[in-house]
């Protein structure tokens, strides 16, 4: 047996025991497991290497947590009650346009900033309680938000684990949009109308009107709004234009953030703030475990192994590892997986022939995004069960026959991306 | 310039993490969570890493 | 009266105390990586100046970095070498500090550039645990060197944009690449701390009139250009030339710069300057996702048996032996079509003659530890 091999198990059966047995937060056990490989890798506690591995996170834990201060702002100034009650009230004689509206505006976000923990924290918490409202039970209203974020971490014009794959094969970020679209726009809508549109075929105005608060939005008016379209007018002109000045998805969170204190309601801000970092605290910390177990994975060669077993068994193994492992590595981290794993699989199917390439990268970085699903870390998953206040393993029950059905489409696309190569244009 | 503005925004995150890591009771699971998060903002502050 | 401190108010501070420990030793560690590797200049070296000496704005900072010229004092054409644009990638480092110190050109001048993202030698890339340094045998003991990152420390420039864009094409690429030398030729004057850079280099060609550039890399062993030369339409004809007089000696590989894309040496280099712009890669198993355990080993004998195996299942486009592709080898093709393409260049301003520099073979057989000074 391999050293690298031991090594690896080493570091995922700690990690388990310390999870599932121990109950201690995923954090520390991905630390616990993460020494536990350094020390039977022989190389002792690396602090270097343990905390370097935390830094391909430091952009990331920014937008998380500026995303966050966002969204309390929101609902704190009464932006989000007023929101919902507009969403509802106009749309709700026609509950699947009302779905599958919902459903782009939860994916927003993570379209323009790649990242599906934005679009649960921003998008997803201003649309769950409207989910809600319309009689969707709580565990397929996460379900919708978490494959909702999914989608739009997955769809162009941002795909940041496509743009990983491209990256590591000098691939230019160009003809992505078209591929990602066919990918991303069919799971969206047969995920949200399989698991909505029973719930809100018979709605009743007056039911709806009880339920909600009118009041906020006659108060303070359009002003309400002005948070929320300056997030988007600052997202969309620093993508579109290329000379905007970039201030990056955090700064401009945190600009919507503060024009949000002077539109509505008045509140403590530093209490609010606070409050929000609560929450986000142990999020960080996760990714910041996920970090250092991945730097020790490389340390002590447990991900040569991964990799290099998947290559092993050839191009149909490959195919199953894509549809298959690619998602599973989403539990550690789905960047990880895009870079890890999407790589060399891209490069395999490229040399295997028959295979349009950005089709290829297309489906792959898809099948990466997927991987936000994934317990234990599951990103996406797990804001969006915090946001319906229910534990994950509710709302990951309802995530996996859209889960299904997106591997199902992926391997359509990946089988006849030389059909769909017009895409690329 | 840009630069500035982010590690401000680095020091402003710190503080939230640093207060509710001695508000929060009794959880030190928490608290080493916090601790972790942290270290890494503050290397990226001090432009350690 | 007593007042006791409540249970979490001190778990919190001895948490703090833990963490400004932390802090105190990574500082210290981390802060290694600013140390650059001692370089002794051979007989060759006339003289030593700094890339600011070309571009005033580089000066102080972390981007300057020094610039050896190896002037034969007979008239003769002129050639760039650079190492070090990747960090990560140590023939391309290893190569031009081997040029430094052994390199006795008899005609032209020979500027080398060992550390072209001075930046990047200063930290480490995350997730890929490299080690900081890698040592090598000489006849004189043990020399250490740097083992940097492919893209400059993000101390010198933070944050990066969700999406890189070449200024002067529109191509979008990941925001990683947004600290990525090699994709921010030409450069520009008020660019990113990156694009200075590009930028710097980009004028002491122009101002030089370097004909001949040779950017030094290395690329995993399953990447598609690897063991090649990559060539400007306009040195395509002296990089064939230069395959046709090594190909007895390695396998190698000539592809052409391709038009769409943009920011690599070897296409805006060759659009913007005069200069005949090449790029070279070996196979360096230490920057791919296939190997096993990361160390300074692994750097210098470029032993691993995963890469063996995937070579094996016909994952890699290079061979790979169980024994490895070692840094002496990669140098050794790196030295060995440096010193072609200056013999197989006919130039207006005249020939440009490297003098006697060891065969592919000698520095296989002998190591690359062997070429370099002795400090004393």
């Amino acid at each position: 047996m391999d050293i690298e091999l031991i090594c690896l198990l080493a570091m995922l059966g700690s990690f388990l025991l310390a999870n599932l047995l121990l109950k201690l937060p995923v954090s520390i056990s991905m630390v616990i497991g993460a020494v536990a490989g350094a020390l039977v890798g022989g190389e002792g506690i690396p602090l270097r290497h343990l905390f370097e591995g935390t830094f391909t996170y430091v952009d990331t834990m920014l937008i998380i947590s500026s995303a966050m201060l966002f969204m309390t702002v929101i609902q704190e100034s009464g932006a989000l009650e007023a929101l919902n009650a507009t969403i509802v009230t106009k749309l709700y004689r026609h509950p699947a346009l009302m779905l599958m509206m919902l459903m782009l505006v939860i994916m927003f976000p993570g379209m323009i900033t790649g990242s599906s923990t934005a679009a649960v924290l921003s998008a997803g918490a201003l649309v769950a309680p409207v989910l809600l409202l319309i009689g969707i039970p709580r565990a397929k209203a996460g379900a919708i938000v978490a494959i909702g974020s999914i989608m739009g971490m997955a769809a162009p014009p941002i795909n940041i684990p496509a743009m990983l794959i491209g990256g590591g094969v000098d691939m230019p970020y160009i003809g992505f949009d078209g591929p990602l679209l066919l990918l991303t726009l069919p799971c969206a809508v047969i995920s949200v109308l399989l698991l909505g549109l029973r719930h809100c075929r018979n709605l009743d105005a007056d039911k709806l009107a009880e339920s909600l608060d009118l009041e906020v939005g006659k108060k303070y008016g359009f002003r309400l709004y002005i948070p929320i379209i300056v997030l988007f007018v600052l997202l969309v002109l620093s993508k579109a234009f290329l000379h905007f000045p970039q201030l990056g998805t955090c700064l401009i969170f945190l600009i919507s953030a503060f024009i949000g204190l002077f539109t509505g309601r008045k509140f403590n801000f530093w209490d609010k703030a606070l409050k929000a970092m609560d929450t986000t605290i142990p999020v960080l910390a996760k990714l910041m475990g996920v970090g250092m177990f991945i730097q020790i994975m490389t340390l002590v060669g447990a991900r040569g192994w991964i990799v290099v077993s998947c290559l092993s068994l050839g191009i149909t193994a490959v195919y199953i590892a894509s549809l298959t492992i690619m998602p599973a590595f989403g539990a550690i981290s789905s960047y990880g997986a895009a870079s890890v794993l999407g790589v060399p699989f891209l490069l395999v199917l490229i040399q295997a022939g028959g295979h349009n390439d950005i089709m290829v990268a297309s489906c792959l970085s898809f099948l990466c995004c997927l991987g936000d699903l994934m317990p234990p870390t599951a990103l996406a998953g797990n804001y969006a069960a915090q946001i319906v206040q229910l534990k994950y393993k509710f709302v990951l029950k309802y995530c996996v026959v859209p889960f299904l059905i997106c591997i199902a489409i992926a391997l359509a696309v990946l089988l006849n991306s030389s059909f769909f190569s017009f895409l690329t244009v | 310039m840009l630069m500035y503005v982010y590690l401000a925004i680095v020091a402003f995150i710190l503080l939230l993490v640093v207060v509710n890591m001695f508000r929060k009771r009794k959880n030190i699971f928490y608290q080493i969570d916090a601790a972790l998060v942290m270290v890494t903002l503050i290397l990226r502050l001090l432009l350690v890493k | 009266m007593k007042r006791k401190i409540p249970f979490h108010i001190m778990t919190a501070s001895i948490l703090c105390i833990l963490v400004i420990v932390l802090v105190v030793v990574l500082t210290m560690i981390f802060s290694q990586a600013r140390e650059a590797e001692p370089i002794y200049p051979g007989k060759g070296v006339t003289d030593v100046r700094m890339l600011s000496d070309w571009f005033p704005k580089l000066k102080g900072t972390n981007g300057d970095t020094e610039v050896y010229i190896l002037d034969s004092g007979v008239k003769g054409s002129s050639m760039l070498v650079l190492g070090g644009t990747h960090p990560n990638e140590p023939a391309g480092v290893m190569t031009a500090i081997m040029l430094i110190e052994y390199c006795q050109p008899e005609s032209g001048v020979l500027f080398v550039i060992p550390r072209a993202n001075n930046s990047a030698f200063t930290c480490t890339d995350p997730q890929e645990a490299a080690p900081m340094k890698y040592y090598i045998d000489t006849d004189n003991g043990t020399r250490w060197f740097r083992f940097g990152s492919r893209a400059t420390n993000p101390t010198d420039q933070w944050p990066d944009s969700e999406v890189y864009v070449h200024a002067s094409s529109g191509q979008q690429l990941s925001g990683s690449e947004t600290r990525n030398l090699n994709r921010a030729y030409p450069g520009r004057e008020d660019g990113n701390f990156t694009e200075k850079i590009a930028f710097g280099l980009t004028e002491l060609i122009k101002r030089e009139n370097i004909q001949i550039t040779v950017d030094l890399h290395e690329a995993s062993p399953e990447y598609t250009t690897v063991n090649a030369i990559v060539a400007h339409e306009k040195a395509l004809d002296l990089a064939n030339l230069t395959l046709w007089m090594v190909e007895d000696s390695m396998k190698i590989t000539v592809e052409a710069s391709p038009t769409n894309l943009h920011g690599l040496s070897h296409r805006e280099l060759g659009d913007s300057t005069n200069t005949l712009a090449l790029l070279m890669e070996t196979a360096n198993a230490s920057q791919g996702r296939l190997h096993g355990r990361m160390d300074s080993d692994l750097v210098v004998t470029g032993k691993d048996k995963f890469y063996t195996r995937a070579y094996g299942y016909g994952a890699l486009n290079v061979d790979y032996p169980a024994d490895g592709i070692s840094l002496s080898e990669r140098c050794a093709r790196h030295i060995t079509c440096v010193k072609e393409f200056c013999s197989m260049y006919e130039g207006e301003a005249g020939l440009i003659s490297l003098g006697n520099l060891p065969s592919y073979d000698e520095i296989i057989d002998q190591g690359i530890g062997h070429f370099l000074k002795d400090p004393q």
